[in-house]
């Protein structure tokens, strides 16, 4: 399975974004860069999860707000900062759920449903896809965020075990496991 | 358990589109919303604190030096009051005191009492040197010790220096002093044709074994009274002059 390449950089660009975030510590309008950068990649992560596309702009602003605000605070660990964003966004995106009411989403597109009923190693029918649409929504939430992350976002276990503050072996183990969970489900 | 939307093929939304919508701005105005005010922040609560213990230091520091000169008049007016009404030298040495002049007349005033008294001399010995308080402290003392030289002047039947007839000398009444102050204790010291006698006397009488002791004797006898203590209308007890006077026969 491809995965999304955006999270994988080189070393000299994770040094240029630490600069800038040395910088943007002393003065936060040098933040600029990394706004532009990372915006589309948080709105795109929180707009998957709310129904809302409003809410989703307002959340992804209140992530970066969160992010400037509490940069004293961040360190170098070898991985992209948007790791660290995704982290905030997590924890706004459940601040909404509880907050703003806001409800849950699952988008999925008819390709991922292939993919995973190819994995399945079942028939591409209407019936089959509309079957396992049905499951994603009875999946419990680690679960799902897992199979999102993994099969409909494609990021590598690495980026996954970042966001979920968890090692990279065990990202790969939760994620195998959800996926037997949901095709538990879907063999039912 | 909370059911979730579950959406099929969404509209996707442009990159442009989501560009259109960032506001860097927004961000930056948000951060500052987020941080906590002025009178929040931890370097205001340090000025005002340090300001707070400037405050309080200056006012110990004001009220501290204030209280020596309230405690100064405050003795000042327990020694006015404590004065008997009759006592008029007294009041008038308290008065003098408020001005520098008048302080050193006071000395003066309290050294020439001090050379008619022996006893209170090392009191008085720190008078000069010690601060404002302690000095009307021990002037205080000196009033006590020497009241007035005139009505407080104790005596027997109104001699209180030289020859003494016997019949004057034995009178009941004993030591009286004019100002109404009472003697409850003295000691009484002379030289009878037999022996020397110093004997300390409860009261302000002469006890009949020393009249008798004297009028058998036959010749005039120089008495002393010593170390003679009383108590003043308002109930301070008070030592008063020594005084001597010969019997005479």
């Amino acid at each position: 399975m491809a995965v999304n390449p955006v999270y994988h950089q080189t070393n000299d660009r994770l040094q240029e974004e630490l600069t800038i975030i040395k910088e943007a510590k002393e003065n936060p309008e040098r933040f600029g860069p990394l706004y532009t950068k990372y915006h589309e990649q948080i709105f795109r992560y929180i707009y998957q999860r709310i129904d809302d596309e409003d809410l989703a702009f307002d959340v992804t602003s209140q992530v970066f707000v969160k992010a400037l605000k509490n940069l004293h605070k961040y360190e170098y660990r070898g991985v992209p900062f948007s790791s660290w964003l995704y982290r905030i966004a997590k924890s706004e995106l459940y601040q909404a759920f509880r907050d703003r009411k806001a409800r849950k989403t699952v988008n999925v597109e008819s390709m991922h449903l292939f993919e995973m009923i190819e994995e399945f190693e079942e028939d591409d029918s209407a019936g089959n896809k509309k079957k396992l649409f049905q499951c994603l929504s009875l999946l419990k939430d680690n679960d799902l965020q897992l199979i999102e992350l993994r099969y409909f976002e494609k990021r590598s276990y690495r980026e996954i075990g970042d966001i979920l503050e968890i090692t990279e072996n065990n990202a790969k183990v939760r994620a195998f496991r959800a996926l037997e969970r949901l095709k538990k489900l879907f063999m039912k | 358990m909370e059911k979730i939307k579950t959406i099929l093929d969404r509209k996707p939304v442009s990159s442009d589109y989501i560009k259109s919508k960032q506001d860097f701005g927004k961000v930056i105005k948000g951060v500052k919303a987020l941080s906590p005010p002025v009178y929040k922040s931890a370097w205001f609560y340090g000025a005002v604190g340090v300001a707070a213990v400037a405050i309080t230091v200056a006012a110990v520091t004001l009220t501290g030096s204030d209280a020596p000169h309230d405690k100064a008049q405050m003795d000042t007016s327990q020694i006015a009051s404590n004065l008997p009404p009759e006592d008029t030298n007294a009041a008038p040495l308290v008065e003098k005191r408020e001005s520098e002049q008048d302080r050193s007349e006071t000395k003066q005033e309290v050294k020439k009492k001090i050379e008619v008294k022996s006893k209170p001399s090392e009191v008085l010995k720190t008078a000069e040197n010690e601060p404002d308080v302690e000095r009307l402290t021990v002037m205080k003392k000196v009033e006590e010790i020497v009241p007035n030289l005139d009505s407080d002047m104790p005596h027997i039947s109104g001699i209180s220096s030289g020859p003494i007839d016997f019949k004057d000398f034995c009178n009941p009444l004993g030591i009286q002093v004019d100002n109404g102050v009472l003697i409850y204790r003295y000691t009484i010291q002379y030289r009878s044709c037999a022996r020397d006698v110093t004997a300390n006397i409860r009261g302000n009488r002469i006890p009949q074994t020393l009249c008798d002791e004297i009028r058998d004797c036959g010749n005039p006898i120089e008495i002393s009274f010593m170390n003679i203590e009383g108590q003043d209308r308002k109930g301070n007890n008070i030592l008063l002059k020594d005084f001597t006077v010969v019997t005479t026969l």
